[in-house]
Parts: C-alpha cells; structure tokens; sequence
C-alpha cells in the first residue's frame, strides 16, 4: 500500500497535499487529484485564505473517517479520472484513456470485496468525490441486482419487520419477481 | 465475513472482544449508510428487483413505493425495450444490449385477456413505462410490463352516434398536473377524454380548424405523445393540405402545429428524440420523406432528414446505440399482408438494413417504453 504518490513528474509544477487518514497514516496527493475531493477543496481554500504561505505539502489535511486502505483507492481511481487542469487530448488520445480507465475500473471491481465498496461509498460521500461515489454506486446496484432478500439484508445490516405470514403473501403475489436470483 | 479482517488486523485470543466490538461497528456502520446514499443505489436497479426488495424490510417498501422514487428512478431511464404486438401476444425486446443478429423476444405471458379474445391487441401509447393497450373494439387496458401490473378503463360514455365517429386515439401524460389521459378524438364537435388520476371520462370540444369545418379524412394512426401534447395530422378533405392538431394534455383544448411547406398526399406522426416528426408518402411512389421539426412550434425548423424508399408505411421508434434510427417500416399497400418489420437506419447515407427479432418475422404494433415502476392504479396501496 503506497503512502507517497506513484512516479511524481520531475516537470510538473502541481502542488502537493497531505492527507491523513483515521489510522495515522500520511497521503502525499497531487492538488488536482486531491480537488476532486470537494471536501478537501473546500477545507483546503479555507486554510489557504489563513496561511497564504503554508500552501500544499506543509498543510495536512486530517480525514478522521477515511481508512488508509479505503483512501488509497479512492486516490487511485482519481488519478484515473480526466483531470481538469491537463492540456486537452486530441480524439485519439481521448479514447486510448478511455479504453486504460475501462480496464482498470473492471479490474478494481473485480479484486473488491463487496463489504469494502460500502466503506468506498462511505469515503467518497464524507469527501464529496462525485466521480467516485458515481461509480462505487453503480458498482453496487451492479452487485446486488440479481441478489436475494436475505443477502441484501444481511449486506446492509436491515432487520426484516415482516411478520411470516406477511412475506409469505408478497413472495407469493410478486412470484416472477423472486425468479432467477442469485444463490445465496 | 473475511473481509472485516481488513478492520481488525491481528486477531488473537487475546484480542476476541476487540473483534467482536470491531464487527458490531462494521454492521452499524453498514446499516448507517445516509438514506440518500441508498436511494442512489436503489434507483439504478431494473424493475424486477425493485419489485423483489419491497420485500427487504417495511421501510424499504415504503422508500421504493414513494412517488419520488419512483420519479427519481423514472427519470434515469436506464432500462429501455422495445413492445411488439402480434395477435393475441406481447413481445418485449430489449434492443439496446442485444448484439444485431441475437434480438430476441420475450413473451408477456402475464398480461390478463379474455381467452376468447378474436382482435389482436393494438398499442394506443406509451409513456413513463406504462402502455395503453386495446383488446377489444372499446376495451381499453392500462399496462406497465416491468411490474405487471394493468388497470381496465372503464367504458367510454357513448352519446348517439359517438361510437361510428371514433377515427383516432391517443394517450399521454401531462407533467404539469401528472396525469395520464386516453383520449377518444372523434369528428368535431367532441372528444372524449379519460383521467387516470379521477378515473372519469369527460367529453371536451373536437379540433375546429380555422380554414375549413370539416377536416377529416379516414381512420387515422394513434396520436403521437410529446411535450404533454397528443399530435394528429388531418388531411383537409379533397385538398392536397395537412395541418397538424396538438391536443394539450393539461387544458384538454386543442392547438394548431405548423406544418412543412409541402404538400401531402399521405402522412403520419412520431418522435424521435423529442422532436416531432412527420412522415409524407410521396405522391405516386412508395417512398416516405422524413421531415423533423427540430423547434417545437416553429414552422420553419421542419427539416428532411431521411428518405425510405421503397415503403408504404413507416415510423421512427427510437436512436439505437446513439447513431441509427430503429423504425417499424410496412413494404406493402395492403395493410393485412405480411404486416411491419425493424429496420435500422443509419441518417449519414439513408442504408437501411433489417433489424430481425428470432422467431418473430414481423407484427402489426411497436413502441418503445422505458422500465418504471409507474402504477396504472393511481389509488394502489402497495
């Protein structure tokens, strides 16, 4: 698990941020990722008006309900994301960033437990990362949309107030509904 | 639950009450997702599992039953299908995801009809996942295929005369007072309307149009549903001009729609992409001239945008995958022969190409809907 950002350009001039997660451990984020984070931005222009000269890397921003292993994908999946301050790609690169950003969101979800994409949806909605909860979310309703009852219950933690009988009714009136779904 | 090992690294004997603590968080922190956060989720769902998780829990029947869910959901418009009528059936494809020579087509066994039912099922409309279906000369179905759900609407009252004169029908829904209407258009001077939301019929005042007092000429398609409004064209008897009347949904008045500087000897409505289209049989070949109006209510955006020929009859459905045209098309000038068939067109050069459906050679009705949870029961408890 990093905790400094990956192959930082020797010719970029973007500042860096700190940020530290609930179990102490220290983030160094490029500003554009770390924007994305609406907020951190918004922290951050908050700082920035109090301490002009402390700018980027000797402010740490605390995040006392991010987990280092949750950050670290989230600041990840930023990275992948078309970052607002670069200089415009023309239509070939375009796509050719497209087509890595398909491969690397399919191969994300595919080493994600789903427990984990809770606490991702969790992280991206305490930063305000619109992007990331975008697709945490759809990654979601992608996972349980074939899934039981029961597995939804136990997945969110809901008690189920139904009394027997009266599932009973609704299993049978919405039968087609029940069929073809995920073994549990 | 291995993954909560992520949380409580190095368990021990030692440490058994931290890990039970640890998994105590874990669940409240689960069942502690904000609500909006679940209602995103939950609104990206298809239909039949929405259906299934009312079954979750009370309060999740209650989120998913709301009519802000059901707004939020309708409004992503995720799950897009084609309806097909042939006979006695339903057919629903879902067009988007199919590879062009796998489309295959779903039977909606569920849809309640007479068995002695000798008509074949005609599609009057289709908005917000609801279809507005006729099983017999005067019976009248509401119908959402994504929950199974269908309404019967009562019969029409019927003034002397009235049934004769029937030569249209429509239905559409009126976002400003957010009801659904079928309406009955009949010869000047009345139309019937029907509410769902009051579940009564009422009789308002036929299309007078300013140049002539009798306009129509036969039996004509269903009313084409856009921006609130049903859309008929009348072609004035024994003249070469059309006008285009707008049945507002919301005042049950009707308006005048400009028309093409063109003149017609055939036509018909659609939409496509909220644009109000037009489709004029040129006179004397099989051929149907697609005009577009890409300014709703300027005349002069009328703008041709395809030709199909050869053809008798022909409608847009739809955009598929972004840049072609899906269309029902009818080849032939007999109507009872051989019906509609798909056909994919691409606007940039005209090329049509067949767009088959396995086992299913052709029909008399399509549309397109989209998967809501929209009732056709407005007093459904559920």
């Amino acid at each position: 698990m990093s905790n400094t950002s990956e192959n930082p350009k020797p010719s970029s001039s973007s500042a860096k941020m700190t940020l530290k997660t609930s179990d102490n451990e220290l983030f160094e984020v490029e500003e554009a990722v770390a924007m994305k984070f609406c907020t951190v931005k918004q922290y951050f222009e908050d700082e920035k008006d109090s301490d002009v000269a402390a700018r980027g890397s000797t402010t740490v921003i605390p995040l006392p309900n991010v987990h280092s292993a949750v950050l670290a994908t989230l600041i990840s999946y930023g990275k992948k994301l078309p970052q607002s301050n670069a200089v415009a790609d023309n239509h070939e690169e375009e796509e050719t960033k497209k087509k890595e950003r398909k491969k690397y969101e399919q191969g994300l979800l595919k080493n994600l437990m789903p427990g984990e994409l809770l606490d991702l949806i969790s992280a991206a909605n305490y930063l305000d990362f619109k992007e990331g909860l975008e697709f945490f979310n759809q990654a979601l309703a992608d996972h349980i949309q074939n899934k039981s009852v029961e597995y939804v219950r136990k997945f969110f933690g809901i008690k189920n107030d139904y009394e027997p009988h009266e599932e009973e009714k609704y299993r049978e009136e919405y039968a087609w509904a029940f069929e073809g779904v995920d073994e549990d | 639950m291995d993954n909560l090992l992520i949380y409580a690294r190095g368990i021990s004997a030692k440490n058994i009450n931290t890990h039970i603590h640890t998994h105590a968080a874990l669940q409240l922190k689960m069942s502690n997702l904000p609500r909006e956060l679940i209602v995103d989720i939950l609104s990206r769902l298809p239909v039949k599992s929405l259906c299934r998780f009312k079954c979750v829990s009370k309060p999740w029947r209650t989120l998913i039953s709301h009519p802000d869910f059901v707004k939020t959901h309708l409004h992503r418009a995720q799950f897009k299908r084609l309806i097909l009528a042939f006979g006695n059936s339903l057919y629903s494809i879902d067009h988007e995801t199919s590879f062009e020579n796998d489309v295959v087509a779903v039977a909606l066994d569920y849809f309640p009809l007479d068995q002695n039912n000798q008509l074949a099922i005609a599609i009057i409309g289709s908005c917000n996942g609801l279809l507005c279906l006729r099983s017999q000369p005067n019976t009248f179905f509401v119908f959402n295929p994504a929950t199974h759900e269908s309404a019967r609407i009562p019969d029409a009252p019927t003034p002397d005369g009235f049934d004769h004169a029937i030569l249209a029908y429509g239905f559409g829904y009126a976002p400003s007072i957010d009801d659904y209407k079928l309406v009955k258009a009949v010869n000047a001077p009345l139309v019937a309307v029907f509410s769902l939301k009051t579940s009564t019929w009422k009789l308002v005042e036929g299309f007078h149009c300013e140049k002539s007092t009798e306009v129509w000429e036969g039996s004509l398609p269903c009313g084409t549903h856009l921006n609130g409004a049903l859309h008929w064209v009348f072609k004035r008897r024994g003249g070469g001009e059309c006008v285009i009347a707008a049945f507002d949904l919301e005042t049950d008045t009707f308006r005048e729609m400009p028309v093409p500087a063109i003149s017609v000897s055939g036509f018909s409505t659609g939409s496509l992409k909220g644009c109000l289209c037009l489709m004029d049989l040129v006179f004397g070949l099989r051929r149907r001239d697609i005009w577009v109006m890409k300014e709703y209510g300027v005349g002069n955006s009328w703008t041709k945008i395809l030709v199909v020929d050869p053809c008798y009859e022909v409608k847009p459905l739809c955009l598929w995958k972004k840049s072609k045209i899906l269309m029902t098309i009818d080849r032939n000038e007999n109507e009872n022969e051989n019906g509609n068939e798909l056909v994919l067109c691409n606007p940039k050069d005209g090329t049509c190409k067949n767009f088959e459906v396995v086992d299913i050679p052709f029909w008399f009705y399509a549309d397109t809907y989209v998967e809501s949870l929209v009732s056709p029961k407005f007093s459904a408890i559920v």
